[in-house]
């Protein structure tokens, strides 16, 4: 329950936001204005925000000015995709050329009845909902098999500007897709980005979905993706936080169909005083359904990190297979990390299992490469990479492999090729 | 090749090492035994580097370095090796590749070039076919689910593919039944040259009928209190240690 402390402070931080510019149903805005209102910003007694404290986001003086204009191609991860640029506010970028059977429209243009929004609430989809500037919207039709992903890239650039944006996602029927979802940051200082992304798939539908976050300066990120599966339909999302001054991602699954596969997995790196967040939520509404869910983190300095997983099984959702694992390791000694795992049960023929670990590196194992001619340096980078190779391993996407590989030996000074060869 | 004067070493305030004194020369073999807690693991890690002990007097000269004063790869790319008697188990890093990464940052120290990956799974093969270690073991993550043979035969193939000019086997017999013993014998026997040296630990005489050293020296309370040949083995294993600490109650 979200409580009310200083609903001026919302006021206040929307005060400069301009509204949303897309066709949200009436009803629905003024239930989000209404919350927002009401409710203000959750505080720390909010258990979903208990350990993000949202005061210095709360007092940010936002605005959206004409920002100057960028190069993204450099931000690109891969040049054989369907790319769409988004720049704090605006697109500025929009593939044309698409192949048959894919729709894309800018959110801004679509119609009231082309909307599917899932009943789901928190102060960001709110925030979103009454400030959306612009997104992607996607239609896959039937039995329609991409070969190239779509990459959608959103950098952020200035000082205190805002980027809200909604994409929406649909997957008709036996269709396929790679999404890659990459952030990025042009000297951000203080900026906001708040992006809701709505999947919804339909029977035997196929989407597996690469978030790479990987943002300099000092922005405020906020990432939401919703969920909605049917029958027999593969979800997939892996979400790479490799850099970011404050990231919070919330991920809600509908499991809505039978004989469906969820796939969560997640890696973040932290340094500093960083502080990445991530919440997830699998709701198992039908039976036979299998979903796992792996997140590892490596947290350095003085950087904190948040895991909260929660599976829910309905009572009639019998034969659920859920697995989920949260695994982390404190190399900073003012590190810290809040691991929650959440299992909630109301099925009886289920197979369910959830663990969590906080440890550090294990020294003797340093020890012992360092025996063998192996630097300490070199030792430590071996081990981490190991211990967060299960996460790595399941990243289908070659661009998304050399991504992470170019990241990880720049800034963590890693090379996970040492792992893969011979 | 190690020169061992006076070394005094305690952890977490206990002396452990009370003024040892040893040579070693290239070629030799030197046994140490002693009975529990006399200091025998505990010279083998301070050798190695194990920082957790404090070295509070005492020089140790390994070909012409101040080996104290190097950092544990340092010793490790001079030459010294050291076969644990625990080896870690380390899940995700894999025995080749973590040795290959081990050869190429010594062979920059030495300032050599890196070995190619053909003239290093070449090395690989020959020398686990040395301790009949399996080929599959080689490329698996580092100690993992190894058995407890397969353990001490995976020290000595990484002792074998670094070529060290010291080795120092720390209990290696531990936990070993006799096949894998003289296995693991055979392997160190066939690595022993006149410029390399071998310093072996063990609670028994056992091993040493596998690997015949020049010296037997026995460590009680921190000191080599006996040196003999290896004839001073057997009469330690009829006789046990009992006379030898009735002999030297006040070390």
């Amino acid at each position: 329950m979200e409580q009310i402390v200083a609903p001026s402070k919302m006021e206040t931080f929307r005060r400069n936001l301009p509204v949303s510019l897309l066709k949200i149903k009436k009803e629905d805005l003024a239930a989000s204005n209404e919350r927002l209102l009401l409710n203000g910003f959750p505080n720390s007694r909010t258990e979903a925000w208990k350990y993000s404290r949202l005061n210095r986001i709360a007092s940010l003086n936002l605005n959206t000015i004409t920002s100057s204009p960028i190069s993204w191609e450099h931000y690109s991860v891969t040049n054989e995709a369907y790319t769409f640029v988004f720049q704090n506010d605006r697109c500025i970028h929009f593939s044309q050329d698409l192949p048959d059977g894919i729709m894309v429209k800018e959110a801004a243009h679509l119609s009231l009845e082309e909307w599917k929004t899932l009943d789901i609430n928190s102060h960001v989809i709110d925030i979103n909902k009454t400030h959306a500037q612009n997104g992607l919207c996607l239609w896959l039709r039937k039995g329609v098999s991409l070969t190239k992903p779509v990459q959608l890239i959103f950098i952020s650039s200035g000082t205190e500007q805002a980027a809200i944006h909604r994409n929406q996602f649909i997957l008709e029927k036996n269709s396929k897709m790679e999404v890659i979802i990459s952030h990025f940051s042009i000297d951000g200082q203080k900026n906001y980005k708040n992006i809701v992304s709505e999947f919804h798939l339909e029977e035997n539908a196929c989407l597996s979905v690469n978030k790479l976050q990987n943002e300099e300066g000092e922005d405020f990120h906020f990432s939401t993706e919703n969920i909605h599966q049917k029958n027999n339909s593969n979800f997939s999302l892996t979400t790479l936080t490799l850099n970011g001054n404050w990231v919070r991602n919330d991920v809600n699954v509908f499991v809505d169909g039978e004989g469906c596969e969820t796939f969560l997995n997640g890696a973040y790196l932290s340094k500093g005083i960083q502080h990445i967040d991530n919440h997830t939520t699998i709701d198992h509404m039908k039976p036979n359904c299998n979903s796992y869910e792996l997140y590892k983190g490596v947290m350095d300095e003085k950087s904190t990190a948040v895991f909260n997983g929660k599976v829910f099984v309905r009572p009639d959702a019998q034969k659920i297979a859920a697995f989920q694992s949260n695994a982390n390791v404190l190399i900073g000694d003012e590190a810290s990390v809040n691991s929650k795992p959440e299992l909630e049960i109301y099925a009886d023929d289920v197979k369910c299992s959830h663990g969590s670990t906080i440890g550090q590196l294990d020294e003797e194992a340093i020890f012992y490469l360092q025996s063998r001619g192996i630097s300490e340096k070199t030792a430590r980078r071996l081990v981490l990479t190991a211990f967060m190779q299960d996460v790595f391993e399941k990243i289908t996407s070659p661009v998304v492999v050399t991504f992470l590989n170019q990241v990880l030996s720049k800034r963590f000074n890693w090379d996970l090729s040492v792992l893969e060869e011979d | 090749m190690i020169t061992i004067k006076n070394l005094h070493a305690n952890i977490d305030g206990k002396e452990i090492l009370r003024g040892l004194n040893l040579t070693v020369k290239a070629g030799e073999v030197h046994a140490i035994m002693g009975p529990n807690g006399a200091g025998k693991s505990t010279l083998a890690s301070v050798l190695a580097g194990r920082d957790e002990y404090v070295i509070t007097e005492g020089e140790v000269e390994f070909q012409g370095l101040d080996l104290l004063s190097l950092s544990t790869e340092d010793r490790a790319r001079e030459g010294l090796f050291l076969a644990f008697q625990y080896p870690v188990e380390i899940p995700g890093v894999s025995n080749v590749n973590f040795l290959r990464t081990a050869i190429n940052e010594i062979r920059a120290y030495k300032g050599q070039e890196s070995l190619s990956a053909k003239d290093f799974m070449s090395l690989v093969r020959e020398k686990s076919a040395l301790v009949e270690l399996d080929s599959k073991l080689a490329s698996r993550s580092v100690n993992e689910g190894f058995s407890g043979g397969e353990k001490k035969r995976n020290e000595i193939f990484q002792m074998a593919m670094l070529a060290p000019k010291l080795a120092i086997l720390d209990e290696t017999d531990s936990g070993l039944d006799i096949d894998a013993l003289r296995i693991v014998a055979k392997g160190v026997n066939q690595l022993k040259s006149p410029d390399n040296a071998a310093i072996v630990i063990t609670h028994y005489q056992r091993l040493l009928d596998y690997i015949v050293p020049d010296f037997v020296h026995v460590l009680y309370k921190g000191q080599i209190v006996k040196t003999g040949g290896k004839e001073l083995a057997l009469e330690l294993e009829e006789k046990g240690y009992d006379w030898i600490k009735e002999a030297h109650p006040t070390v």
